[in-house]
Formats: structure tokens, sequence, C-alpha cells
């Protein structure tokens, strides 16, 4: 499914590791793409309001969530990464398209969390 | 969780040397590396060298107990090991006296990262896996870079400079 470009993405964080409050940093940990399918997860919240966007994230993972990284899906595109909108479940879609290499991933997911906006819960 | 030393030169030696006994004789040799440890121990014992040190040992510690369980992202991350927790300990002690104090950050994959951030889109970082190998990625302003070295005692020296380009 097309993902329009000016739509918001949310990555949703469900560990401290993942970002740094004092600074209001996302950590590139949070949008390294697991080993075994290479794709990252996340939420379009286009036209949501905040208290439905945290929703989303609350019901996804049995552990508290503590915050999310919003990022623009032009951003994701300038990184040479690609947005497949599956809608499985509603609004769910992955970051596809990520280098073998693990150097050249880790430089993708630093430059998408440069790029993100940090909200704590 | 880290502390930033604010001087930017960096010291080349790092927080344990290796004492070398080349062109000297074993005794000679053992009594200058009991020496060198000594002056090591006090040196991390004192408020500038031995503070920020210690802040991130405490801070690996930390992190290996959060994090030595799968799943502990909530997105199936791997656990890290204890050949991953050593190997950044090492790479901890190797770190230069005045290069400033980076941030510990998991990866979903079970590595364990450093990150130095100067401002926004001007960060390093730098990881290891238990498997003798960094794999670094950075970003200076307009300007990328990412690679792997070999990474069994003392920091690479590309990774040095990638830091010290970092902070000029």
């Amino acid at each position: 499914m097309q993902v329009n470009a000016t739509e918001t993405l949310a990555r949703y964080i469900y560990s401290k590791n993942d970002y740094k409050a004092s600074n209001h940093t996302v950590k590139y940990s949070a949008f390294i793409p697991p080993k075994e399918d290479g794709r990252l997860s996340v939420y379009r919240i286009l036209g949501l309001g905040e208290n439905e966007i945290w929703e989303i994230g609350e019901h996804l993972r049995p552990r508290a969530l503590l915050a999310r990284a919003d990022i623009k899906a032009t951003s994701v595109s300038e990184t040479g990464l690609t947005i497949d909108g599956d809608d499985i479940p509603f609004r769910h879609a992955h970051i596809v398209g990520w280098p073998q290499e693990d150097s050249a991933k880790k430089l993708k997911a630093l430059e998408l969390a440069e790029k993100a906006r940090l909200s704590v819960r | 969780m880290s502390v930033a030393v604010q001087n930017t030169y960096y010291h080349s030696q790092s927080f344990v040397t290796s004492p070398s006994g080349g062109g000297i004789d074993h005794d000679s040799s053992g009594k200058i590396s009991e020496n060198i440890m000594k002056a090591i121990s006090q040196m991390r014992q004192s408020e500038t060298f031995g503070r920020p040190l210690n802040t991130m040992l405490t801070s690996l510690s930390e992190v290996y107990k959060e994090c030595s369980h799968t799943d502990w992202n909530g997105y199936g991350a791997e656990a890290i090991t204890s050949d991953t927790y050593k190997e950044a300990r090492t790479l901890i002690y190797a770190l230069p006296f005045l290069m400033p104090m980076p941030d510990i950050v998991v990866e979903p994959t079970g590595d364990i990262g450093f990150e130095w951030r100067k401002g926004k889109e001007h960060v390093f970082v730098a990881s290891v896996g238990g498997k003798h190998q960094m794999t670094y990625a950075g970003l200076f302003g307009g300007n990328s870079v990412h690679g792997s070295e070999y990474f069994e005692r003392g920091l690479p020296s590309v990774i040095v400079q990638h830091i010290r380009r970092l902070y000029s």
C-alpha cells in the first residue's frame, strides 16, 4: 500500500535504552531492524490525535509504552529506504530496503534517529 | 548515564596500558608492569580520571543486567552475551584518557554501542558484539562514514580519528 510523502510514522519505544530524555534525542538503536526479517515496524499516524496515537502503542506489546519516535515519510525516503504499508494491523507499515552490511544499516538507523522527533509518555 | 569531559584534546594513553617488555629483561619488565598497574590504579581513584571510567563501567553493568534477556525492547531483541559485555569493558578501558565519554546504547542485535554526540547530525557510534570486530557509523554535518575494524585491545586509530573529527 502506497504511503503518502506527507505522512508521519510512529516508532513505539518500550525500552529506556532507545531514547535519552535529558537531551530529547532518539537513539539509533530504536531504528535498527530485527535481524531475522530486516523490516522495521512503524505506524501511520496521519490525522490522529495525541491520545489515539499513544493508544495504538499501548496495546501492541505486553509491556509499558515509554516513548515514541515520530518521523516523516519524506525523511525515510531521503535515507534511501522505503515504506511498505501493509495495514496489518490497521495503520501498520514497515520500513524496508535496508542494506546488508551492518555498518551501512547502522548509518541508516543513525540518520533516521537524527530526523525523528521524540515524545515521552 | 554518561559524563561529558569538556577537554577536546585527547591524551594518547588509554585507561589501561599494556606494558611492553621489549628490549629489557623479564624481571625489569615485571617490575615496570607492576608499577604501571599501581599508577593506573591510583589514577583510577582520582576525580579527574577515575570518575568518568567508573561511571561508564557502572552504566555498562546496568545495561547488561537490563538487556541480558531476549526481547528487552519489545520487538524480539537479542540478549547481550557475556562475550559482548567483556568486549565492551575492554573497549571502555581502551578509551583515551581525555576523550569525551560516550553514551552506552544496546542494539537489538545484542551488540553494545558507544555514542558520541556533539549536536544535531554530528554523532558517531561504534559497537562491539564479542567477535573482535567494531562496527561504526558517523554523521558529520553533511558528510557520513561507516565501516568495521578489527578490535582486540587497543582502540583502532580509525575510530579515534573519527571521534576527533566529530569534536574538531
